[in-house]
């Protein structure tokens, strides 16, 4: 068991890993309105360091839709992703310009929110789209 | 003859493992994914990614629903400050942000063009009315910090930006975009 271990900490000492630790309240107070949502997953890797855990909305503005993602790293490495909302109105077009590609970064363990506001009182629907970092240079 | 067909083979290998590499220049994204980004500028990405943040947090924070105003309300973009090493086009922030500001229909932004303006007077006065001056003003501030080691240069570019009504700020945020590069990359 110990050698295990030992093992797995050189594993991820080799490999630097900086997990994080974190604290909250044992019964939050706040209950978000939660988004039942469809997932299409093409990149099985890169659920596994940007899961989506959750979809939650609300109103800012007095008519504005506001979209908040919980993104979860659940590898020990620090890693970074690429992602992008697009917007749709009633009749399911999208409303252009869309929010531009943003960068996230996650540590090891790190659980961090990402969010859009609707670009109109018309958007209705979103779509998050999520890629690996795709930079080659 | 063998050698000619082995030097046809080798030549034919060497294009298909080049992928036949032209220098022909692709389309991508602007300011996506697969945009150049750099230390020695704000890129195009930086540029979308710190409007899009000052928006989204402007919208949220509910301020210009609280003046009470009539919407849309007319807005003025003022000064916005460059402190950063380069000369740069403080367009590339504040129209994308009146952009989609007005799309929101909470803002109609006041143009700066001499002649659309002197036009709105003159038809203003033709019909007795006055021109109502803008009741917002946009200012804001572009600050770099520069820091480096032996093995990396790092910069972060500072995007400060204020909404003001009756000379007071009633939203101000910030976002702040940080890129390391290792030394010996493009860039300075």
């Amino acid at each position: 068991m110990r050698k295990t271990l030992a093992v797995l900490l050189a594993a991820c000492a080799l490999a630097g890993c900086s997990t994080v630790n974190t604290v909250e309240r044992a019964s939050p107070q706040s209950r978000p309105q939660m988004v039942n949502d469809k997932r299409v997953i093409t990149n099985p890797d890169l659920d596994d360091y940007a899961y989506v855990a959750g979809v939650n909305e609300s109103v800012v503005g007095g008519n504005l839709l506001k979209i908040q993602v919980k993104i979860v790293n659940s590898t020990t490495a620090p890693r970074s992703v690429n992602y992008k909302f697009s917007w749709f109105d009633g009749n399911g077009m999208e409303i252009p310009p869309g929010p531009p590609w943003m960068t996230l970064l996650l540590e090891g363990g790190q659980t961090k929110y990402v969010s859009s506001v609707a670009p109109s009182p018309k958007a209705k629907d979103f779509t998050l789209t999520l890629l690996p970092d795709v930079r080659e240079y | 003859m063998r050698n000619i067909k082995i030097s046809v083979f080798a030549a034919a290998a060497a294009a298909l493992l080049a992928g036949c590499a032209s220098q022909n220049a692709v389309y991508v994204e602007s300011g996506g994914a697969r945009s150049i980004v750099s230390t020695n500028k704000i890129n195009m990405a930086d540029w979308n990614a710190a409007s899009a943040d000052l928006v989204s947090e402007l919208l949220a924070s509910g301020a210009i629903d609280d003046t009470k105003l009539q919407q849309p309300v007319k807005m003025k973009v003022s000064r916005i400050v460059n402190r950063t090493s380069s000369p740069v086009d403080t367009d590339l922030l504040t129209r994308q942000i009146c952009i989609t500001l007005s799309k929101t229909g909470k803002i109609s932004a006041v143009s700066d063009d001499s002649l659309t303006d002197e036009l709105a007077r003159y038809e203003a006065k033709r019909q007795g009315k006055t021109l109502g001056l803008p009741k917002l003003t946009m200012t804001g501030k572009i600050v770099e910090d520069r820091e480096s080691n032996s093995d990396l240069r790092e910069v972060t570019y500072v995007f400060f930006l204020e909404v003001n009504y009756l000379g007071k700020a009633i939203w101000m945020g910030q976002k702040q975009i940080t890129k390391q590069q290792e030394r010996g990359g493009v860039g300075w």
